[in-house]
């Protein structure tokens, strides 16, 4: 082997290498695209039930690095199930720490988000498990907020639609003030 | 200093080191990370709670994170986790329970609790009872949280960290 072949496949080998850890490196922490299964984010993700195509989603990791500051109540999050870590789950932010909350369901009851733990529903509320079954989840848990749906080609770059109108009476902001009467 | 003496040699130079960042120095960066992220991590760690497994002034510690080292964590292991009431924050700590265990959460208060640990979590515990923010105040940690296992301490006193639990036969394990 001439020296000249050796050169070349030590660098095929060392541009690969590069490359797949830059891939690695970009999809685990800034920007990925991940697939939605599940009607649970209806009519915001996956709207049509009945076509065999799925939304599949661009995700914004940076999220990752500071939790508790760039989340918003209304953001939609892709966050690791707690009962299961290799699965991962998609469903809206409704409250953040230290927000209260009246589960659906429970009219009478009340509950305050713990520190550094957020309340996590899906828009479909029949079809979803949720903080309503399983509680609040730890921020920790967050993988990234979604964007907006790049897949298939008709609902490439779709609005997601905000928080449902229908829930914000049931959100305390900060324990104190209703999210409705705060709009006003 | 005219205008030719920038394009000349400053801006030659430029270019040098964009093509350092973007060719040389950002893969590296990414290959080092993805490392720590897949392999494993050299890290260090300080506070009361697992005293005197670790110091309390730091260790530095070798942790591991080969592709399925969740599935690998049992009772006695110390492991890394992001505390769930702060995502920032690490924090070292021993498993005590798997999924379907149950266990005490404090035999030290006068009313005795007793807590079934749930599908996909472990209760976690400082080796310092006394000094250790841990599941007896989160509860059951989900394994997702978990960061990594710690394998060995590197300095000051270099050994190795594995599981080094026994269990004593008795009236739980002879049914």
């Amino acid at each position: 082997m001439s020296s000249a072949t050796r050169l070349f496949r030590r660098r095929l080998v060392v541009g690969a290498v590069a490359a797949v850890s830059v891939v690695v490196f970009v999809t685990d922490n800034v920007l990925s695209l991940q697939m939605i299964s599940g009607r649970s984010m209806q009519p915001a993700l996956n709207p049509d039930s009945n076509r065999l195509w799925r939304d599949v989603v661009l995700v914004n990791r940076m999220v990752k690095s500071d939790m508790t500051s760039r989340l918003n109540r209304g953001d939609i999050v892709t966050f690791t199930s707690p009962f299961d870590p290799n699965r991962c789950i998609v469903k809206r932010v409704v409250a953040l720490p230290h927000d209260c909350i009246v589960p659906l369901g429970k009219p009478d009851s009340f509950v305050r988000v713990p520190m550094g733990h957020f309340w996590a529903e899906g828009d479909e509320s029949f079809h979803s498990n949720d903080s309503n079954s399983f509680g609040p989840i730890p921020l920790a848990l967050v993988d990234g907020r979604v964007i907006t749906p790049i897949w298939p080609p008709s609902r490439f770059g779709a609005r997601i639609p905000p928080l449902p109108e229908w829930k914000r009476p049931r959100i305390f902001a900060n324990g104190s003030t209703r999210l409705s009467d705060l709009d006003r | 200093m005219s205008s030719r003496w920038f394009f000349s040699r400053l801006l030659p130079f430029f270019q040098d080191m964009g093509k350092l960042t973007v060719l040389v120095a950002f893969p590296t960066a990414c290959f080092i990370h993805t490392i720590f992220d897949y392999v494993g991590e050299i890290s260090m760690s300080m506070g009361p709670s697992m005293l005197p497994t670790l110091n309390m002034a730091g260790d530095i510690l070798l942790i591991e994170r080969l592709p399925g080292w969740r599935d690998r964590v049992r009772v006695g292991d110390l492991v890394v986790f992001a505390s769930p009431a702060d995502p920032a924050k690490r924090a070292i700590k021993r498993v005590l329970g798997q999924p379907g265990d149950t266990l005490c959460v404090d035999p030290t208060k006068d009313k005795l609790a007793y807590v079934q640990i749930p599908r996909g979590h472990v209760w976690l515990q400082g080796d310092n009872y006394t000094n250790s923010t841990d599941s007896r105040i989160h509860g059951p940690i989900p394994l997702a949280l978990l960061r990594g296992r710690v394998l060995a301490c590197i300095w000051p006193s270099p050994r190795t960290l594995s599981n080094n639990m026994e269990i004593i036969p008795g009236h739980f394990t002879d049914n």
